[in-house]
């Protein structure tokens, strides 16, 4: 079961970034070029943690599951024949990572183990309390649901993904990704209807 | 509730956490792990999350099987017969001349010899109860802390805490013979009441003459407490003979005409003389005693036939008599044992109770009965089984019977 990656790696104090497009990260990453991991990082980091909270949330978990997906990315970056899918492929990888956790903690709840702490971020970020409390009702309602309909469903709302796009990510056809999403939609807002916090965003006239 | 409004919502979140996200983001921490940290990188947290979960459940998987190595055993034992798994209360009787060996998971022996008969009627994790119903069997029991044994010989009831010994039992004849090669046992029954046995100590008893001998130099136990005595004696027991011999075959020796030589075990020798006189003649002259031993032999030597027309002729020659009451229960066991012929014993045990109602063998008159009328598929098995119940409760028919009683509750 043991993963073992091999790294790239160089002195801190002798870092460079390197130039070009993703293919040339890719190829550079492939033929043991030191500073590839900073750079991937640098480029992609900020869009795999935005995958991965839009998908789980914040909790204690994220910086594990981040550093899993580069740790696989780069373990596995031999396999990954066009380099300018770089991005595309990441955000898979993100998705499966975020896929296993989701069915890791449902096996947890089984045993009745204590779901990873949540962090709450968003009073320190001022965030309304009005957003605060639709984002935690929002993530009550989405443990409820199956792992790959929430996947479909946050990637597609909460990350804005195209159908395509989702389901290149999820590694499944557009049908199969519509049906997905058909019913990820119709279980939530079956269970929005008892949820008053969610009322006014889901209302047809937000106004009301 | 409508698409907009889903894509409202995600929006709306999607922009709460962009916000937390440049606030209280993981990338410098995720990217110190990965680029300073070189061997916390090398498996991924889940990997890890995952060996510690097999270490966990290893040492929890080890601290079980500790408990459960330390933890006291209270497995029922099981036995087999003839290297079979053993079936509570089927009747074992060794077949081809050969002997009959029943192996018990502690270790515990019983060799059943031929021309015997015997049922294992319950086991607990701490022995068995058998009963050797006739014929001549060697118990080897392996002496175990809290270890508790019961054999039952007709109206004997023998308590084993780990030992060897050798026991006959002859219904007809009601004579019970047991050798005590080692160890300690306590005997109860008719004549004896209840005896402690040493080792190298022999007995035999014979409820009808109600007599005890003793085969060794050492006198007799008194039984440990008064309070174990399980049925008191129906006669005075005579004082014991120590000068008798412990050998049968020294007793064979003794043994005078047709009667002497069964009791020796010279069945074939029996039967001989009496063909030599001449059936006809036998049957019509011979005492109430002769005709019995004849019938035994007969039976003993596996001349079925002869033994029924021999008991036959003693019960219409000595109507009334014990012998002809122990010949009524002996042709039950030759219709129940020999011919399957279930409805035909149950009229025969119960003839015996009906003339011997508080005879040495009504106890296991009345479980025959019961057990030959459900086997029979009599209706009134029930009935045998609540009379059983009522005057033996812990006699070794008592699970059947319960049994049997319980399954016609709320019958009419």
């Amino acid at each position: 079961m043991s993963q073992s990656v091999v790294i790239p790696l160089f002195a801190p104090g002798r870092r460079r970034r390197l130039g070009g497009d993703d293919l040339a990260l890719v190829e550079a990453i492939q033929s043991g070029e030191a500073a590839g991991t900073a750079e991937i990082f640098e480029r992609y980091g900020a869009h795999v943690q935005r995958v991965l909270a839009n998908i789980l949330g914040f909790d204690s978990e994220l910086p594990d599951l981040l550093q899993e997906v580069f740790v696989r990315a780069l373990g596995s970056i031999h396999s990954l024949n066009d380099g300018a899918r770089l991005k595309a492929w990441l955000t898979s990888i993100a998705v499966f990572t975020a896929r296993g956790c989701i069915r890791a903690r449902t096996r947890r709840r089984w045993l009745g183990l204590l779901p990873p702490d949540r962090l709450d971020h968003f009073s320190a970020a001022r965030v309304p309390e009005e957003t605060r409390e639709a984002l935690r009702c929002t993530y009550e309602l989405l443990e409820r649901l199956p792992a790959n309909e929430r996947l479909a469903f946050t990637l597609r709302y909460v990350s804005g993904m195209e159908l395509i796009e989702l389901a290149q990510v999820s590694g499944v056809s557009l049908a199969t990704i519509k049906r997905r999403l058909a019913r990820a939609r119709r279980r939530f807002l079956a269970l929005a209807r008892l949820q008053p916090a969610l009322h006014t965003w889901l209302s047809e006239d937000p106004h009301e | 509730m409508s698409e907009p409004g889903l894509r409202r919502l995600g929006c709306a979140v999607a922009e709460a956490q962009e916000t937390v996200l440049q606030r209280h983001g993981c990338l410098p921490q995720v990217r110190d792990r990965l680029l300073s940290h070189p061997s916390r990188r090398g498996l991924s947290p889940s990997y890890r999350r995952l060996i510690h979960g097999f270490l966990a459940a290893g040492a929890v998987a080890g601290l079980l099987a500790l408990v459960w190595m330390l933890w006291p055993h209270h497995e029922k034992l099981s036995f087999k017969v003839a290297q079979r798994p053993g079936i509570l209360g089927h009747w074992l009787a060794p077949t081809g001349g050969e002997p009959l060996m029943v192996a018990f998971s502690d270790g515990t022996q019983v060799r059943l010899q031929p021309r015997s008969g015997a049922r294992v009627q319950g086991v607990d994790q701490h022995g068995a109860r058998i009963l050797l119903e006739h014929g001549h069997a060697r118990f080897d029991v392996v002496p175990r802390p809290h270890a508790s044994w019961v054999v039952e010989a007709g109206p004997f009831r023998i308590r084993v805490l780990g030992t060897c010994f050798q026991l006959s039992w002859d219904p007809p004849s009601e004579q019970l013979e047991l050798r005590l090669e080692r160890g300690t046992i306590q005997l109860s029954g008719p004549v004896l009441g209840s005896r402690v046995l040493r080792s190298g100590e022999s007995v035999r008893v014979r409820v009808a003459e109600g007599q005890l001998q003793l085969a060794s130099g050492k006198p007799l136990v008194a039984p440990e407490r008064k309070g174990e005595q399980l049925s008191p004696p129906p006669k005075a027991a005579p004082p014991v003979r120590p000068r008798i011999a412990p050998h049968t075959s020294k007793v064979a020796a003794r043994g005078r005409g047709t009667v002497g030589l069964v009791r020796s075990g010279q069945y074939r020798a029996a039967l001989s003389a009496a063909q030599r006189q001449g059936w006809a003649s036998v049957l019509r002259q011979a005492p109430a005693t002769t005709l019995q031993a004849l019938a035994d032999a007969a039976r003993l030597a596996g001349e079925h036939q002869r033994s029924i027309v021999i008991y036959r002729t003693l019960r219409r020659r000595f109507p009334g008599t014990d012998p002809a009451a122990l010949a009524a229960f002996s042709l039950g066991r030759l219709a129940f044992d020999q011919q399957g012929a279930h409805r035909k014993a149950a009229n025969w045990f119960e003839t015996y109770l009906e003339e011997r109602p508080d005879g040495a063998l009504a106890r296991e008159a009345l479980g025959r009965l019961l057990e030959a009328r459900h086997l029979a598929g009599d209706r009134t098995a029930h009935q045998a089984a609540r009379r059983y119940l009522e005057r033996f409760p812990k006699g070794p028919h008592a699970r059947l019977a319960r049994t049997l009683a319980g399954q016609s509750e709320g019958q009419p």
